[in-house]
């Protein structure tokens, strides 16, 4: 081939969807117990492409950058056309726009194609997803056979693992809206077909139907959205390309000269500008095509659908519920979909529509606090849990809040940042996963940790790598966790400083403000040299960008400032609550007296070679991937993010405006372990020693001393007190006994009513909400669920009775009135005779006076 | 032969089918299912050849014409396809194998009787989509109810009688009046137009109303109004929309598997094919005037019969609700009047025949072999018959509109486009109307997949259960080869449009884009009319940061 | 007199006829008779094409009428033979009997009260008698009976 991106990038999906197929077709009668070959060979040659696609891109992009060619500062993309899927011509006409101004709509004129090509592209954060994803989901495979040996459905499995390979490593590099549409509901599919695996089981069915349904609640708004973005910038390309639909960035170049020139181009070379594409980025152009008719209210509504979507995707807070439920699947389903690949899929979408989002400061601000709400949202139910893959699936839930957060902080270094501990997430939370199911394999399918506990010498390996695993997601130096977390936190801790006025110098020169901007500090990252080229003209404005921009919520800098402070300190709080929760499940489970289910019978072993091994690969990954990438200690240089900054949605001029990654914060890195070392210390104090103080501590939190108040035998006993007694019998003595049992009742009464909130604190105390989930699912039952159902009932009665009624009514009409008509045919031949001349006089009457 | 013969031959085939099938009567039941279907598959084979020779300059059609009656030459039977029929065209042979096929053991009565109608029926639903002529298709739009009318009066189920019958009747009383209205146009074609002889040539009416379009000549607004009342009576039936829809979830729930198929499949498409073929072109104005109360209509029907296919216990009640459901789409598309929603609707039209044509044969089967369509009474049964399982869930995921499966493309285009059409009316008024109706209409996607993953969960999931007295102690057999037969095709052709939508896409564009170009007169006329004056939009913040720079 | 109170006379005539006609057949229910209203009112139509006929100086009525006195005859001879079936089925001639073509479920007509008869009332009509009674050989009379 003499194109190997082409190549390679068909390659990477290609394999795993012909060994789905592969599987799915031979699986039932020829491969059965071997179908984990095919799997796994299919994915491991996908992770080697992915290598080399990762190899070629970056030598392409040294290139670019040093040959200064292709416009730098905005990216490197590679772009290769397979088919055409649809082509409507003309979908879209608008009224001509003024001629000044089409020559600058890159739109072909006033109409738009509705063209949506099977593109594929190669740029860095594909290439990093791809890398991951595929490495992630080679070593599930291997697990996987070991995990799922002997299963009735074991070809099914890995034909579903295929189709996931497949769909996911297209979700991330199509180069379209309407497909990443398509592959995102691909990935759905896989997950709620995974999900419910083992059908047989109605929880596992019904989770599958609740994941696959929240998720469209989230696709409804990621629909509206592009439906949006189609409306308002006339296409839904992320690349350039031209109306024929050629790639070509050189024919491209000469295109878009001519039609600045003002020549007369035809039809099919008319340019078209992607939404993400270079000749809308590098002018700062993300305006639509034609009219100018987007308004700050249509971006911020453009990116809130999105984020709707993304939350469906990647368990935000209001639609995360279908997550942990998603356990009901088989665990190295978990590890990969539910935990390192498919859940962020969110993410990836939200950082590729970073120049998106960077027009809607709102939108960015709402994608922070739904992130950060979310995280300790999700930490704090994970306390309580005692279903191990449930915690970890809260775990999860609350890093991908940790990601939003990063993200909507809206600069490079927070979307850098929100990837990278994507990135490393994937690595410890597939390794924690794995091991969870590791534990599972060996207790025969028990996953409450309350069932089995001290299994530390019975799975070594185990053991040591969930550790690992435990101390990475707690964030504790130097494994992956600790880099990541800093990175996010330091990025909303910049992002802070950057809002507060600058004009008082009594805050001194903020520590971690804005990057200064100008040349970064490196000379190999590709807008260092684009900008010493001169080619791009990267100048900071008076105030910062966020200013120009229109803002909706009406919200000033000052207090925008003070939010992201309260969401720092919150993800301080959840890194606190993180490494609590974490080390309570791995005490749990690993230390204490040594206690196995008799579900597990003899089993109770260390797991084979198949499934040690990726655990063994992906802990080394987990402890070294964060030392080896993020160099910002030493040099200022984060080799994840100078990677990633290649990306045309994330170099262009508009971001580079914004805080650069490459700093590290000392500071913040000491608040974030003192945290996480606090967290582990109180879980070890607490675990570790006796159980009493545990119990204590909840029960204080489930508001136990409360139920004294409630208790009614409380108040019989009270009335055997000896003074209660001496007033009874004195005032019986009297003859006041009515007063007495008058006042007594009073004073119930008033403490009734005064304790009554604090009764009503107990149903709902802290550790009640904590432990179910503050109600949630419940809520959604009563407020959605219920309503809908009795709604669809009332429909069909409604159908039933008076729809249908009515037409059976004006069905009945014509009989009714034929047999009011029967009765006058009565056989009487006077009548008939009498009839007639009636008739005929009422003729003659009517002739005669009309 | 050159394609119009072969097209006359495609349709005449089952025809003559059903005549041959009375003297194969005499050889037994088995030779008379298997004559019909060798019918019905040389039909589809003829249909290949037939779109074989259309495809390569899809843009014309084949045509042929001849008089037929009438004086002079007036009424012609004239065939042909065009990009908006061929697919229904070709889906109607299709679906027709199905039909015969999940037949094949569940009649054992009448049987030679039985396929002589399926075939009948067929060539009804061909000729229907074939007719270039008012008349012609007028006749085969009725003849298709009367082999519907004895399939559900002879083989249905308990309550037949009553549904045929309120089949037959309502769908007859609408379409009486969409005759009258039709021929009130060829009237106004004869009385109006210079060189106004009688014809009754759908093309031709067509041009004749564009021609006339603007100049006093025209049909008055007034007038078309009341014509577009009465061709709506008559295809609004048909399709069914929302309040009409009552005789749907009856006859489907009675028909026989063949004749669930094929109504759901086929006979519904009549309505919205109509409305393409005679509303937009003939009564741009009127259609334009409608637009959004059917608009309307559409999306109250998606969201009412999505909820009530979720109370539902019948699954095939609940197919039918899904129906209408889903028929609001195809309509979305049409009455967004403008090419994606055109495409999609047209597309989509052929979409639910596949996925509900489908879902309706593996109710059938389903029937077969558990004896109830209670969704109560049945459970998990994925473990006994996992390859129906596996049809089931395909066919499931196409209705609900998955990617990569034919609904996505159809639901996708359609609610662009009704997004597109929303967005160019003027917020006040309509504006807001219509974004609501789009905003409504992807929310009834979330409903559909509700009900449906719901149906498959309650039915194939969870442990097993079936109804006690099934089969005497023997489990039921899953698929066999004949069923699988009957639904692969359906399931490869889903999965076709899925990923390669443009190649059934490219035919239909040139004859959409004449449609479209009917009705966008009115539309830019109302558009310019409505746009308030003089509005100063406010600019984005990057428009500003490109100011600035 | 002139050809215009001619017709007039002519034209009352026919009315009157038809008038009669008219009202018995509605008031009568007896069938030879109602069949005689209907006659009458023929007649009357005859009258009034006859006189309009001779008006207009038109054979054409005239053809006409002689034509309904050829149809009359042959429909008098069918209804009376009706008349004749009937009256032998259930020895009456009152046409309120006949009521078989009403709807089903449709309650039959019955008279409420029905007038008496009385003997005073019951005069047949006899033939005057003429001539004497032939001689006839009982011989020949037995013979006879046959024929």
């Amino acid at each position: 081939m003499d194109d190997p991106i082409r190549l390679l990038l068909i390659l990477i999906p290609a394999l795993p969807l012909a060994a789905a197929v592969l599987i799915g077709l031979l699986g039932p009668r020829v491969l059965r117990q071997q179908s984990h070959w095919l799997a796994i060979a299919a994915v491991l040659a996908s992770f080697l492409c992915s290598l080399l696609l990762m190899r070629e891109l970056s030598f392409l992009q040294r290139a670019a950058g040093a040959g200064g060619e292709v416009a730098l500062g905005i990216g490197y993309e590679e772009v290769r056309r397979l088919w055409t899927w649809t082509d409507v011509a003309d979908a879209y006409q608008q009224p001509r726009t003024p001629p000044g101004e089409s020559r600058e709509s890159l739109v072909g004129g006033g109409s738009r194609d509705f063209r949506i090509d099977i593109v594929l592209r190669a740029d860095s954060l594909t290439c990093m997803m791809l890398v991951m994803v595929t490495l992630i989901a080679t070593l599930v495979a291997i697990y996987s056979a070991g995990y799922m040996h002997g299963d009735p459905g074991y070809w099914r499995f890995f034909a579903y693992f295929g189709l996931f390979v497949f769909s996911m490593t297209m979700l991330v590099s199509v180069s379209n809206f309407v497909l990443l549409y398509v592959f995102w509901e691909a990935v759905g599919l896989c997950s709620y077909l995974l999900i419910g695996f083992w059908y047989q089981k109605p929880a596992a069915a019904a989770a599958g139907k609740k994941a696959f349904l929240v998720n469209r609640v989230g696709d409804f708004g990621f629909a509206l959205g592009v439906f949006l973005i189609w409306t308002t910038y006339g296409t839904l390309n992320f690349h350039d390309s031209l109306r024929g639909g050629e790639l070509e960035p050189a024919r491209i170049q000469q295109a878009v000269a001519a039609e600045r020139a003002g020549e007369v181009v035809p039809a099919e070379q008319e340019p078209v500008a992607g939404v993400f594409g270079p000749l809308r980025l590098a002018d700062n152009e993300l305006r639509p095509a034609g009219q100018p008719r987007t308004s700050a209210m249509i971006s911020l509504a453009i990116c809130l659908l999105l984020l709707l979507g993304a939350c469906g995707k990647s368990a935000q807070f209001p639609l995360h519920v279908w997550l942990p439920d998603a356990m009901e699947g088989p665990t190295p389903v978990s590890a990969l979909i539910h935990a390192a690949t498919m859940v962020t899929a969110g993410i990836y979408m939200i950082a590729r529509c970073t120049p998106l989002f960077l027009v809607s400061p709102d939108a960015q601000l709402v994608v922070s606090v739904v992130g950060g709400f979310t995280a300790l949202l999700a930490a704090l139910i994970a306390l309580t849990q005692y279903d191990l893959k449930r915690v970890l699936a809260y775990s999860t839930v609350s890093q991908l809040g940790y990601m939003f957060l990063a993200l909507g902080v809206g600069s490079l270094a927070g979307v850098t940042a929100g990837m990278f501990h994507l990135f490393t997430h994937a690595f410890f939370k597939a390794l924690l996963f794995l091991g969870a199911g590791s534990v599972m394999h060996a207790m025969g399918n028990v996953i409450d940790m309350r069932r089995f506990g001290g299994l530390r010498r019975v799975m070594p390996v185990t053991y040591i790598t969930f550790a690992v695993g435990c101390l990475a997601l707690a964030g504790v130096f130097p494994l992956a966790g600790f880099w990541s977390k800093d990175a996010v936190l330091g990025a909303v801790h910049d992002k802070v400083h950057e809002l507060e006025p600058h004009d008082s110098d009594s805050h001194g020169p903020a520590p971690h403000g804005p990057a200064p901007h100008g040349p970064a500090p490196h000379d190999s990252s590709p807008h260092g040299s684009a900008e010493g080229g001169g080619t791009q003209a990267v100048e900071r404005p008076e105030s910062s960008a966020d200013d120009d921009v229109t803002p909706v919520f009406g919200l000033s800098n000052l207090l925008r400032g003070q939010i992201f402070h309260w969401l720092y300190l919150l993800g301080l709080m959840t890194s606190f609550l993180t490494a609590f929760y974490t080390f309570r499940a791995f005490y749990l489970t690993f230390h204490g007296p040594e206690l196995i289910p008799p579900e597990a019978g003899r089993h109770a072993h260390e797991s084979p070679a198949s499934m040690t091994v990726p655990l063994g690969i992906l802990a080394v990954c987990s402890a070294l991937v964060g030392l080896l990438l993020d160099r910002s200690y030493l040099d200022g240089t984060n080799s994840f993010a100078n990677w990633l900054l290649w990306t045309p949605s994330l170099g262009f001029p508009a971001a580079m405006r914004t805080t650069l990654p490459g700093e590290f914060h000392l500071s913040v890195a000491g608040w974030s372990t003192l945290m996480a070392l606090g967290g582990i210390g109180l879980s070890s104090y607490l675990y570790l020693g006796s159980r009493h103080e545990i119990h204590g501590i909840r029960q204080f939190f489930d508001l136990a001393w409360v139920s004294g108040w409630s208790d009614v035998e409380s108040f019989a006993r009270m009335r055997q007190w000896r003074v209660a007694r001496w007033v009874r019998e004195c005032s019986a003595a009297v003859g006041l006994e009515w007063l007495l049992r008058l006042v007594v009742g009073a004073l119930l009464l008033v403490v009734l009513v005064l304790s009554a909130p604090l009764l009503l604190l107990y149903y709902v105390s802290p550790y009640k909400l904590s432990y179910h989930r503050f109600y949630l699912d419940e809520l959604y039952e009563l407020v959605l669920v219920r309503p809908l159902r009795g709604l669809a009932r009332l429909c069909y009665g409604i159908d039933r009775w008076l729809i249908d009624g009515t037409v059976n009514f004006v069905g009945r009409v014509p009989r009714q009135i034929g047999d009011v008509m029967r009765s006058l045919q009565m056989g009487l031949v006077p009548f008939y005779a009498l009839a007639m001349v009636l008739g005929l006089l009422i003729l003659l009457a009517v002739q005669l006076l009309g | 032969m050159d394609t119009a013969t072969l097209l006359l031959v495609t349709i005449l085939l089952p025809l003559a089918g059903a005549v041959a099938l009375w003297p194969v009567a005499a050889l037994g039941t088995r030779a008379v299912r298997w004559t019909a279907l060798a019918v019905t598959l040389a039909t589809l084979l003829l249909t290949v050849l037939v779109i074989w020779d259309f495809y390569p300059d899809h843009v014309a059609s084949t045509e042929r014409e001849w008089t037929w009656l009438g004086a002079g030459e007036q009424i012609q039977f004239g065939i042909g396809l065009d990009g908006i029929s061929v697919w229904l065209f070709a889906l109607s042979a299709l679906l027709m194998v199905t039909a015969v096929l999940v037949s094949w053991e569940a009649i054992d009565d009448q049987v030679p009787q039985f396929y002589a109608l399926l075939l009948l029926l067929e060539c009804g639903c061909l000729g229907v989509f074939a007719a270039r002529d008012l008349i012609m298709f007028y006749v085969f739009f009725e003849f298709t109810l009367i082999p519907l009318y004895f399939l559900i009066g002879i083989w249905g189920s308990e309550d037949r009688k009553y549904a045929a019958s309120k089949f037959f009747l309502f769908t007859l009383a609408g379409s009486l009046l969409t005759f009258l209205g039709l021929l009130s146009i060829v009237w106004w074609k004869a009385a109006y137009v210079a060189g106004g002889e009688l014809t009754f040539s759908i093309a031709e009416l067509a041009a004749a109303v564009q021609q006339a379009a603007g100049t006093p000549r025209a049909m008055s607004p007034g007038f078309q109004a009341v014509l577009f009342a009465a061709l709506f009576a008559g295809f609004a039936i048909k399709v069914p929309l929302f309040p009409l829809h009552t005789w749907l979830p009856l006859a489907h729930v009675q028909a026989p598997t063949a004749g669930s198929v094929f109504l759901a499949g086929i006979l519904l498409k009549l309505g919205s094919y109509g409305f393409v073929r005679f509303c937009l072109p003939l009564l741009p104005d009127a259609t334009y005037l409608f637009a959004p109360w059917i608009l309307w209509i559409a999306v109250i029907g998606i969201l009412y019969g999505a909820l009530i296919a979720l109370a539902q216990h019948d699954l095939k009640r609940l197919i039918a609700y899904s129906s209408v459901s889903h028929l609001g789409y195809c309509l979305l598309g049409v009455f967004a009047l403008n090419p994606l929603g055109l495409q999609g609707g047209t597309l989509q039209m052929v979409n639910h025949g596949l996925s509900t044509g489908g879902l309706f044969a593996l109710v059938g089967m389903l029937y077969e072999r558990y004896h109830t369509r209670d969704i109560q009474q049945l459970s998990g049964l994925a473990r006994q018959v996992p390859r129906l399982a596996f049809f089931m869930l395909v066919f499931t995921l196409s209705s609900i509109g998955l990617p990569g499966l034919n609904g996505f493309v159809g639901e996708f285009l359609v609610l662009l486009a009704m997004f597109q059409r929303a967005w160019q009316e003027p917020l006040p008024g309509w504006g807001l109307h219509l974004k609501a109706i789009s905003v409504l209409a992807v929310f009834g996607v979330v409903l559909g997949a509700w009900y449906m993953l719901w149906l498959v969960q309650r039915v194939f999931f969870g442990p097993l259960k079936h109804p006690s007295g099934g089969h005497d102690g023997a489990p039921p057999r899953d698929l066999a080869p004949r069923e699988i037969l009957a639904l692969a095709p359906l399931a490869v052709v889903m999965v076709w449009i899925g990923v390669a939508p443009n190649f059934f896409l490219r035919p239909m564009d040139g004859p959409l884009r004449e449609v479209e170009a009917a009705v966008a007169r009115p539309l830019q006329e109302g558009l310019q009319n409505r746009e308030p004056v003089a509005e100063k939009r406010p600019q984005t913040g990057l428009e500003n940061l490109t100011r600035a720079r | 007199m002139n050809e215009l109170a001619l017709l007039q006379n002519y034209l009352l005539v026919g009315g009157l006829l038809f008038a009669i006609g008219l009202a018995g057949f509605l008031v009568r229910r007896n069938m030879i008779v109602m069949f005689l209203s209907a006659e009458i009112m023929l007649q009357g139509i005859s009258v009034s094409l006859v006189a309009w006929g001779r008006y207009h100086n038109d054979w054409g009525g005239q053809m006409l009428v002689v034509f309904i006195i050829a149809v009359a005859a042959c429909e008098a001879a069918i209804a009376l033979a009706l008349v004749l079936m009937l009256a032998k089925q259930t020895g009456r001639l009152d046409i309120v009997l006949w009521q078989d073509l009403r709807e089903e479920g449709q309650p039959a007509y019955v008279d409420r009260e029905v007038p008496e008869e009385r003997e005073e009332d019951q005069v047949w009509p006899t033939l005057t008698p003429a001539g004497i009674e032939p001689e006839v050989d009982p011989e020949e009379e037995l013979h006879r009976s046959r024929v």
